[in-house]
């Protein structure tokens, strides 16, 4: 059914933060075979990565009621998680283990536009 | 009584008092086992800090040349896997503990006093201003405790250095450093975190992910232009960076095993008190004792494998 193939959009940290945990964990199982996969996905995992580290720097501040205050330094690797998904999607047609990364990225993009409010 | 028996006498009183001091009651025996272990652990826990910092360092020094032709280096381009402030507040934490065994072993009379309480009021004075740090509240943020827990925790401990003890105040600092040495060994076990979950632990694994992915970047981009033995060392340099990850873990790993005993054991320490005989509290020493070796042996593992650093040069 068409509605099970939409991705499940976190609506929360903890959850956007395990979706992109999930991410990067695919991400670094992946074993691409040529010098254009391989960069695809080393900038993927550094999008991802410094997407989490935001993640962990707003669940602190949000402990002291500093809500949003990291989403200005989050858009740099959102923008780039963008642009490289029509290429991940491309990589998975080659790499099974990739499977539903597309979807994985709009979970972690939707995720986290919910959680920074932007 | 001439001054014969006078003399013989005192001389006899002498003998008694001598032997009198060295015979520790149950409880002073086990707080200065205690004390041993504890101080040779958290200097172990310090230098496990410091090694993987290095270790990361190293590791990184190599993602920064992989990248060097696409990037080119920028000074921001170079973070240590902790920085220094970081570092800082964990050194002065565990400096704490490991005053608070000197002091324990201080009151009871097995080491001596007037060096030991200069340092222990000097580390004192250094957790009441770590109290108030940031870095702390940033710390237990992070590990996901509440900040004023642990702050009146590290404040207490600065507290009980940074007065004068006596041996007759052994039982009420035990009393009082019950809770703040396990909200204290708390934080820095939630700090090191999971390698799946949160914490160190778990950024160290996305680091080292990322760094394992830039080295396999970087070799097939570059292994036209590599000669058989440059493509050898490349690739040699993947299974390396895996061990050292592991390596890495299990040093942090064992660290937060060994804080997690150092705390039940100082329960045990204070729930023992009043006992003579305390056959629980013996055991959990000797695990800690025991997570202590572990924690060195890790150490050591680790600062042997120079492997890496020697191909990523």
């Amino acid at each position: 059914m068409a509605i099970n193939s939409l991705p499940e959009i976190p609506q929360d940290l903890p959850q956007t933060r395990a979706a992109a945990q999930s991410l990067l964990d695919k991400l670094s199982n992946a074993n691409p075979a040529n010098a254009a996969d391989s960069q695809t996905i080393s900038d993927a995992i550094d999008a991802v990565n410094a997407i989490l580290t935001q993640l962990n720097q707003e669940d602190m501040l949000s402990r002291d009621g500093a809500m949003q205050a990291a989403a200005a330094e989050i858009k740099a690797p959102l923008k780039k998680l963008t642009d490289l998904k029509s290429q991940l999607a491309d990589i998975a047609t080659r790499i099974e283990t990739l499977g539903t990364v597309a979807q994985d990225v709009d979970s972690v993009l939707g995720g986290c536009k919910s959680v920074f409010k932007i | 009584m001439n001054a014969r028996s006078v003399l013989r006498l005192c001389g006899l009183l002498c003998v008694l008092l001598t032997v009198g001091g060295c015979n520790l009651s149950p409880l002073e025996k086990r707080v200065a086992a205690f004390s041993t272990a504890a101080s040779a652990t958290t200097l172990k826990m310090t230098s496990s800090y410091a090694l993987v910092e290095q270790s990361y360092t190293d590791a990184q020094s190599a993602k920064l040349v992989n990248n060097f032709d696409k990037n080119g280096f920028k000074e921001d381009d170079y973070q240590p896997f902790m920085p220094v402030e970081a570092m800082k507040v964990r050194t002065q934490l565990l400096k704490g503990l490991e005053q608070y065994a000197t002091l324990l072993a201080e009151v009871t009379g097995t080491a001596s006093v007037s060096a030991i309480d200069k340092q222990s009021q000097a580390t004192g004075k250094s957790l009441q201003s770590l109290a108030k740090d940031s870095g702390l509240a940033a710390m237990a943020g992070d590990a996901k405790l509440d900040s004023g827990t642990v702050s009146s925790a590290v404040d207490a401990l600065g507290h009980a250095l940074a007065e004068e003890k006596t041996a007759k105040e052994l039982p009420s600092i035990l009393d009082s450093m019950k809770q703040p040495v396990d909200n204290i060994c708390q934080l820095l076990v939630q700090d090191i975190g999971t390698p799946e979950g949160s914490g160190l632990r778990n950024q160290l694994r996305n680091d080292y992910q990322q760094i394992i992915a830039d080295q396999r970047t970087y070799i097939y981009a570059n292994e036209a232009k590599m000669t058989a033995t440059e493509k050898r060392a490349a690739i040699e340099l993947l299974p390396t960076l895996v061990a050292k990850e592991k390596e890495d873990d299990a040093t942090l790993a064992a660290t937060a095993e060994a804080l997690k005993k150092l705390a039940t054991t100082n329960d045990a320490l204070v729930e023992t008190k009043k006992s003579k005989d305390s056959p629980a509290f013996h055991t959990l020493l000797s695990s800690f004792e025991a997570q202590g070796q572990q924690v060195g042996s890790t150490c050591t593992a680790a600062s042997k494998c120079g492997s890496c650093s020697t191909a990523t040069k």
